[in-house]
């Protein structure tokens, strides 16, 4: 075949979403439908808890989603579409970060936290719901976000780590040092609730 | 220099090791290792359970946040509608390319035409191969493969192929070969140009989406690079490969 012929797919109209046809014969959007939209709820908690606004949450959960869909069509079944969809998500909360993010805590602030706040020796059942979201949330956005998806989205380091676009050993590092600042913050909310005794108060 | 006993030092190692373990990313040798530790270190067995103890609470906490009311039937709605949506942006660009040329913002069009080639790679190079990870792959047929030679000829030293192959992006069909390494992406584009869609003279680059991008027009024929190097390793590329590519897509009509 010569190069020019072979060229002569061109530009065509893209079809709409119910009736694009992938290469398995299967609408696309039957399988956009089957295989990205089970995971929206679980991809708006966190953009939730990375961007801090609802608003900003919905909004960028639409951009992942109409980014997906318009590269669905080269999405190969079988292959990772939840680990797919948050590698998009994360890729547009890191290019709308001035206008989305709420600023991360200064990190003088977790330095401090790190040095004065007592290691829980449980995390008692008084603490609520939104005590752990509030301390989760007042972490730096990229602890969080790896806290995020390894805890709660239940993802491997290996995983993560493509959906973040960084070494594997970074994302131990940020695991780590994220889950003590929750630790250390949660120890201080128990402490300010008079659940723990801090340290220095008699035992 | 504080010395450690024995003790110390395997709490130490455990300490550094728990995360990893809760998560079960440790080797199986790894887990009984700190299991026999747990056997012997209340300290540590507690802290494993405290650890754990707060995944759990973050898990919980965070799943049961309430979805907005009518999340879903407002991503739907948006979705149909960018169905259509996805035929109107080649519409737009010719009568854009109208009005922008009749007022002289010619600047505003280059940008749109080096965009076509930028948008390809973040959604297959940075996003697709993302998240495969490929290596080396030539899926080329054996007419494209000039544009593969002269490519990885060009690449720069240290970055190495990881997808020769065609694809398609918003109906568009694209001959794309992409290089990597540490931390930066290159791709090789070559696209048929639409009947609205020029780019006279020499080669033509700006900075378009975070990317790097340079293109220029042969023929029938769009030619891309788009990438995270410098704005004159970019350009050299494009302008080194430039010959071969011409040769090969010219090859063929003249044939």
């Amino acid at each position: 075949m010569q190069v020019a012929q072979a060229f002569s797919w061109g530009k065509e109209p893209a079809a709409p979403i119910s009736g694009a046809m992938q290469a398995s014969g299967r609408p696309a959007g039957e399988r956009f439908e089957a295989e990205a939209m089970p995971h929206l709820q679980d991809i708006y908690r966190t953009a939730l808890r990375v961007t801090g606004d609802r608003a900003a949450a919905e909004d960028v959960i639409q951009e992942v989603y109409l980014q997906a869909w318009r590269s669905f069509e080269r999405f190969e079944a079988g292959t990772n579409c939840r680990a797919w969809l948050y590698k998009i998500l994360f890729h547009c909360v890191s290019h709308q970060r001035r206008k989305w993010f709420r600023f991360p805590l200064l990190k003088e602030t977790e330095e401090f936290l790190e040095a004065n706040l007592v290691q829980p020796t449980s995390v008692p059942d008084r603490l609520t719901d939104e005590d752990i979201l509030a301390a989760l949330d007042g972490i730096a956005q990229e602890f969080r976000s790896v806290v995020l998806l390894v805890d709660v989205e239940e993802f491997a380091y290996k995983e993560v780590a493509e959906i973040l676009s960084v070494p594997i050993g970074t994302v131990m590092s940020r695991l780590s040092r994220g889950r003590a600042l929750l630790r250390k913050r949660l120890g201080g909310v128990a402490r300010s609730y008079g659940i723990v005794k801090s340290a220095g108060q008699g035992e | 220099m504080t010395k450690l006993s024995f003790d110390e030092w395997a709490c130490r190692d455990t300490q550094a090791k728990l995360d990893a373990y809760i998560d079960g990313e440790l080797l199986v040798e790894t887990n009984l290792e700190l299991g026999r530790h747990f056997e012997r270190c209340e300290t540590c067995a507690r802290e494993a359970a405290v650890r754990r103890e707060v995944c759990a609470r973050v898990r919980v906490a965070v799943r049961l946040t309430p979805v907005p009311d009518g999340l879903e039937s407002r991503l739907r709605s948006r979705l149909r509608n960018s169905g259509g949506e996805q035929r109107i942006p080649w519409r737009l660009m010719a009568i854009a390319a109208l009005i922008v040329l009749s007022f002289g913002s010619w600047f505003t069009y280059e940008r749109s035409m080096l965009r076509i080639g930028a948008r390809n790679h973040l959604h297959c190079a940075v996003i697709r191969q993302g998240i495969r990870k490929p290596v080396g792959q030539d899926k080329l047929a054996s007419e494209y493969k000039p544009i593969l030679a002269a490519a990885r000829e060009q690449a720069p030293p240290g970055m190495y192929l990881t997808v020769a192959h065609e694809c398609t992006f918003e109906g568009r069909k694209f001959v794309h070969v992409t290089f990597r390494d540490d931390s930066r992406l290159l791709s090789v584009l070559v696209t048929r140009k639409g009947s609205s869609e020029f780019l006279p003279g020499d080669l033509h680059d700006g900075h378009v989406d975070g990317f790097q991008a340079a293109a220029f027009q042969t023929g029938g024929y769009l030619v891309y690079t788009i990438s995270d190097l410098s704005r004159q390793e970019n350009l050299r590329i494009l302008a080194a490969i430039a010959p071969a590519i011409k040769s090969a897509l010219h090859k063929g009509e003249s044939a």
